[in-house]
């Protein structure tokens, strides 16, 4: 092999295990640091290709806060001599990952460049390794350092705030808080911080932040109640008040971690970070849990100590200031220890009971009961004793209770156990209760008052062994007390009256009790055989009264009167009854004044004059007065127990039914009007008023009777309602003013004739002016006293305008009224409307002219019968022709019907009465003759209307006088006439066709039925015969004519 | 029932005239002549069963031709009659009166001629 053959073979194999070295290698060029050849590993484990590589510069795998540590090693290496270098670096990958890597590198010539060769061991597990290892230790030395700290703790707070410091700056956050739950608010106040150098604490430290925190999310909340911690990137917050607030702050992450005591959640420890969003480590998660786990159970020791360490206190302060007498007797009652307590409840000092019996200090009167209880304590572990009396220091009895335990075989006591309480209050109390109970009975009982009072004395005698008691009350007219009942032994009794009976009767302050009355107050009298205040001493010495005590009944402030006790004890064995009796007296004031008052009411009940009952709900009569029952008429038996609507009048029961009803449920008691029926059927109106007393389920009611007055009441309704009908009949207002005022006052019609209501016109003197018509006002305007007498009533008669403008006219009749000095004071008249009436007179008038033009221009003769006057009338109308009078009774004999012949008089007359005597004829009329003051015949056509009142008598007949004379005669003329013309067409068709006929007849036979039998001569005969009587005829005819026409003649030339 | 032809009038001149006429026209029929209006009423109440034709003139003596009238709607109602009134007056109130009567067929003016008994609805 030649040496250039050896030569590119030792070449190859450099390039072969450059390139396939296990190790990153390369050579760069140390000018430029530009890479000159990589090696495969290096491309595998860098992750640029080759190409790439050669492209860059080693400073491209460096990250980029190390390129001066870089160019550092570079200077050196340009300058360094020796070859080999090597060290450890940081390099980064093509993925940007870091590694950690440890390079050696020898300095070559590269193709004519300076370069330097380099391989990188990739060290990064093992670093990593490594410094786990090192955080590891430094958590573990931390743990330990916060063990110690708390496990030594004597003020945990401040403690804590030592392991906040270490804690803050291991972790470096800013901020460590320590929040306790106060549980009845449930805030949390912060009760350590530790801030960090740069952080100021906050401006409200006690502020509880996390309200708002946990209501913007509540699931923080829970998390933490489940004893979870929780950490918040702030700017990962959704936009709320809180992420405002911390950013406010600049923090910008949170770690919270509970602390939970006994599985309750008892705070927190928040921990903020100022600078970065910081993701929270697992092990730093743990040393916190570490640290709150260990916290909790130092916080809970705490507490555990500070309860061992109360409780010790309250259990020293029990023994020491106890109310409870504990005391050791032997089986005798002897005192063998008393613990200290006795001085406080009694006043007695331990010592003093030492050698003294039990017995010593116990009311005689309760010992027996003590002794056999005593005794049981041979048999019994244990006894409890029933309150019993026991004298403290002062000699005062003192109601105690006593619990006896057995331990006279107890080494140690040899003696039995006395725990006692004082239970005074309790037993005075309790027995001015029942004091007071029973005589609340004896007072409320259903009796007269002094009866109750009677029984209510005999319970305090019975309950105080007093000797003699009384009451006295103060008199309706407060003037005096008066002694109501006594009470006391039989014996007693008959003694001190009948010494002192002559006193029933106190002025207030003297005696005791108007001592008692004067100073409302308890007031107790010893030595009552030589004490002036007691008036009756020389009585109470025969029986050895000690003691007098006067004990006021007061309601609230008022004093009604008082009791009196009169005792054979001296003042210092009654001092606990009289305390129990004032108290007593003090209650049962409100007692006995609603008995009083019930006394009154009843009193007042029974005499009043009114009607007074109690009615149950469902409407029964409980209870009724005298006077109720006398209205009614029924006996007082016979109303109780029924029901009150079987005594109202039918109409009235709904109604009261149902006023009831409205009264029970609460409506406000007003007044009632309802008729009752009497027994014997009467009407009784009845006013009531009721008050319910919902407790007792009674209405109590007063009524008055009202009959009368409601009589006379419905009598003027009825008379005023005829009179205001009537006013509306006859359109009738009343109105008056008094002269002092303005203002008129006027009737309802007074109004309605002017058109106006009260509503729409007040009737002010200018107003009522308005109403005249204007040419009527004169009479309202100047002094009305001038155009009316005093007293004598004046009557006008004016237009009025009403309200729709509407002429009407009235008549007023009007009148001053004057006073007893003829003073006049008032204006009154009445108005009506009389615009009927005179447009009446009117119309009346106008036919009146009618009626006279009409008679003056007719040629009639009118009359007019007056028959209630039996005066006639007659009109000028034919006076020229007859003679008569145009005014004159009317009688038979009568001026005009004196010109009638006697003959046609009675016709005529019987005619006109027949007429005027049927009541239901309206219509007469006559023709009849009269002489003529010529001494011609006039015929006259009389006819008239008659007018009959109601019950069809004449009122007046209305009648005309046609004279008919020319036409009469007239007719009479054609009449004749006539009956000539009659008896000429008579002679016509009968007299001269009859022989005509005949001939006519005979010329027929001899033609048609050749003379029918006859000879021709016989037939010229007949028709000659007929021939000469037709001539006949034809004359008498003539003649006949002539005489019409010479009557014709007469007549027209008449 | 037998049936009559009565003829009253007081001219007996007409009546023999009358007769010889209506004799023509009913020669079956027997005829009965009254000179006044009592007579014929006499015959009529003692044969009130016959069915009668009766000629009557108006004017006569005694009883005339309206007072017959009357008596027979007065009082011989019931018999069967038919009348014609054969009269010399034209008074057309001559005329209105006889037609008051229910019993009068017609109202002929004389001379009765054989035509008027033409229009006579009397059936044998």
């Amino acid at each position: 092999m030649s040496i250039e053959n050896l030569a590119k073979r030792k070449s190859e194999s450099y390039n072969l295990i450059f390139d396939l070295a296990p190790f990153p290698m390369w050579i760069y060029d140390l000018k430029t640091y530009r890479f000159l050849v990589v090696n495969q590993e290096a491309v595998r484990h860098y992750g640029y290709s080759e190409e790439e590589f050669l492209k860059m510069t080693i400073k491209d795998i460096r990250p980029v806060e190390d390129i001066p540590l870089l160019e550092d090693a570079v200077k050196e290496a340009r300058t360094r001599t020796e070859t080999y270098m090597q060290g450890l670096f940081r390099h980064q990958k093509k993925d940007r990952s870091i590694m950690y890597v440890q390079i050696k590198s020898n300095l070559i010539d590269f193709e004519g460049k300076k370069a330097e060769i380099v391989t990188a061991i990739d060290l990064t597990e093992r670093y990593k390794q490594e410094s786990n290892i090192e955080e590891q230790r430094q958590f573990l030395e931390i743990i330990g350092s916060i063990h110690e700290i708390l496990l030594k703790s004597t003020n945990w707070k401040k403690d804590l705030e030592q392991c906040f410091q270490i804690l803050g700056e291991f972790l470096g956050v800013h901020k460590i808080c320590f929040y306790q739950n106060s549980p009845p608010e449930d805030t949390y106040i912060p009760k350590v911080i530790w801030c960090g150098n740069a952080t100021t604490i906050p401006d409200h430290p006690n502020s509880d932040p996390h309200r708002i925190l946990y209501a913007d999310f509540p699931h923080f909340r829970e998390s933490l109640e489940r004893g979870n911690s929780f950490e918040i990137i702030v700017s990962d917050l959704p936009p709320s008040r809180t992420k405002e607030i911390l950013e406010k702050q600049n923090i910008q992450s949170l770690l919270e971690l509970p602390l939970m005591i006994n599985n309750i959640l008892s705070g927190l420890i928040t921990l903020e970070d100022l600078e970065n969003s910081r993701k929270w480590k697992e092990n730093e998660i743990q040393l916190l849990k570490t640290l709150t786990s260990n916290l909790a159970h130092v916080i809970k020791e705490a507490q555990a100590q500070k309860q061992l360490v109360d409780n010790e206190a309250r259990f020293r302060s029990l023994v020491q200031n106890g109310n409870d007498l504990i005391a050791i007797i032997d089986s005798q009652g002897n005192y063998q220890y008393v613990a200290q307590t006795s001085q406080k409840v009694l006043g007695i000092a331990p010592e003093e009971f030492i050698g003294k019996n039990a017995f010593e200090y116990i009311h005689k009167e309760d010992i027996p009961r003590l002794m056999e209880e005593l005794g049981q304590m041979t048999t019994k572990e244990q006894v409890s004793i029933e309150p019993y009396r026991f004298q403290d220091a002062q000699k005062n009895w003192r109601w105690i209770q006593t619990d006896l335990t057995n331990h006279l075989s107890d080494p140690v006591i040899a003696g039995i156990v006395a725990n006692t309480k004082d239970v005074t209050v309790e037993v005075e109390k309790r027995m001015g209760e029942q004091l007071f109970a029973s005589l609340t009975r004896a007072i409320s009982q259903p009796a007269s008052l002094s009866i109750c009072l009677t029984d209510a004395l005999k319970a305090i005698t019975e309950f105080s062994n007093f000797s003699v008691t009384e009451v006295w009350l103060v008199s309706e007219d407060k003037s005096r007390l008066d002694l109501i009942t006594k009470s006391g032994k039989h014996e007693d009794l008959k003694i001190f009256y009948q010494n002192s009976n002559h006193v029933h009767s106190f002025e207030k302050g003297v005696g005791l009790p108007g001592q008692v009355w004067q100073v409302k107050e308890t007031i107790v009298l010893e030595n009552l055989k030589n004490n002036n205040a007691f008036i009756r001493a020389r009585s109470s010495d025969l029986i050895s009264h000690q003691t007098a005590i006067g004990i006021p009944v007061l309601n609230n402030e008022e004093f009604l009167g008082c009791i009196v006790c009169l005792s054979l004890s001296e003042k210092k064995h009654v001092l606990d009854q009289v305390k129990l009796l004032t108290n007593v007296g003090l209650q049962i004031g409100a007692v006995l004044k609603q008995k009083i008052t019930e006394e009154q009411y009843r009193s007042l009940f029974n005499i009043s004059p009114d009607p007074h009952g109690l009615l149950g709900f469902d409407g029964h009569l409980k209870k009724i007065n005298n006077a109720f029952a006398k209205l009614l008429g029924y006996e007082k038996t016979e109303l109780l127990s029924k029901s009150v609507f079987l005594f109202l009048h039918d109409d009235d029961k709904a109604k009261a039914q149902e006023r009831i009803k409205a009264l029970i449920n609460g409506a406000v008691p007003g007044e009632f009007e309802a008729r009752f029926l009497t027994k014997d059927g009467q009407v009784k109106w009845l006013v009531w008023k009721g008050i319910v007393i919902k407790e007792s389920k009674i209405i109590i009611t007063v009524a008055k009777d009202i009959t009368k007055q409601k009589q006379a009441e419905i009598e003027l309704s009825s008379s005023n309602k005829k009179l205001k009908t009537a006013q509306k009949i006859a359109k009738l207002g009343y109105w008056y003013r008094d002269f002092a005022t303005d203002i008129t006052e006027w009737s309802e019609e007074a109004y309605h004739i002017h058109g106006y209501t009260p509503d729409n016109f007040v009737p002010t003197m200018e107003n009522v002016k308005r109403t005249f018509h204007p040419e009527d006002r004169y009479l309202i305007e100047g002094d009305p006293s001038e155009q009316l007498e005093h007293g004598k009533v004046k009557s006008f008669e004016h237009r009025i305008i009403t309200a729709s403008n509407e002429i009407k006219w009235v008549q007023q009749e009007i009148r001053i009224l004057a006073d007893e000095n003829q003073i006049p004071y008032r204006i009154e008249g009445t108005i009506q409307d009389i615009t009927e009436r005179k447009e009446y007179e009117l119309q009346l008038a106008i036919s009146n002219e009618r009626f006279q033009l009409a008679i003056k221009a007719s040629n009639e003769m009118i009359w007019e019968l007056d028959h209630q006057n039996q005066t006639i009338y007659r009109s000028t109308g034919y006076s020229q022709l007859i003679s008569y009078k145009s005014n004159e009774p009317f009688s038979k004999e009568n001026s005009w019907f004196s010109n009638m012949s006697s003959q046609e008089l009675e016709e005529v007359w019987d005619s006109l009465q027949e007429a005027l005597q049927n009541k239901k004829e309206t219509f007469w009329s006559k023709e009849y003759k009269v002489l003529t003051e010529e001494g011609s015949i006039a015929y006259f056509v009389d006819r008239c209307f008659i007018l009959r009142d109601e019950k069809g008598r004449p009122l007046r007949s209305v009648g005309s006088v046609l004279d008919v004379t020319a036409s009469r005669l007239q007719l009479e003329r054609i009449k004749k006439q006539n009956k000539k013309l009659r008896e000429i067409a008579w002679l016509q068709s009968h007299v001269i066709r009859a022989p005509l006929a005949r001939i006519m007849s005979l010329i027929y036979l001899v033609k048609e039925h050749e003379g029918g039998g006859r000879s021709i001569g016989e037939i010229f005969d007949q028709i000659s015969v007929s021939a000469e009587e037709l001539d006949k005829v034809i004359l008498e005819i003539i003649n006949k004519t002539e005489a019409v026409k010479e009557n014709e003649t007469t007549n027209s030339a008449h | 029932m037998k049936q009559q032809i009565l003829l009253i009038d007081d001219d007996p001149v007409i009546n023999f005239i009358h007769s010889k006429i209506i004799r023509k026209k009913f020669p079956d029929v027997p005829l009965l002549i009254f000179e006044n209006g009592h007579k014929a009423l006499a015959h009529l109440k003692s044969n009130p069963v016959n069915s009668y034709l009766i000629f009557l003139d108006l004017n006569m003596p005694e009883l005339d031709g309206w007072g017959f009238l009357k008596a027979m709607s007065l009082d011989y109602k019931g018999i069967d009659s038919q009348v014609y009134v054969v009269t010399s007056s034209v008074d057309p109130v001559d005329k209105m009166r006889a037609k008051r009567y229910d019993q009068v067929l017609s109202f002929l003016i004389k001379p009765l001629k054989a035509d008027d008994l033409e229009k006579i609805p009397f059936v044998l």
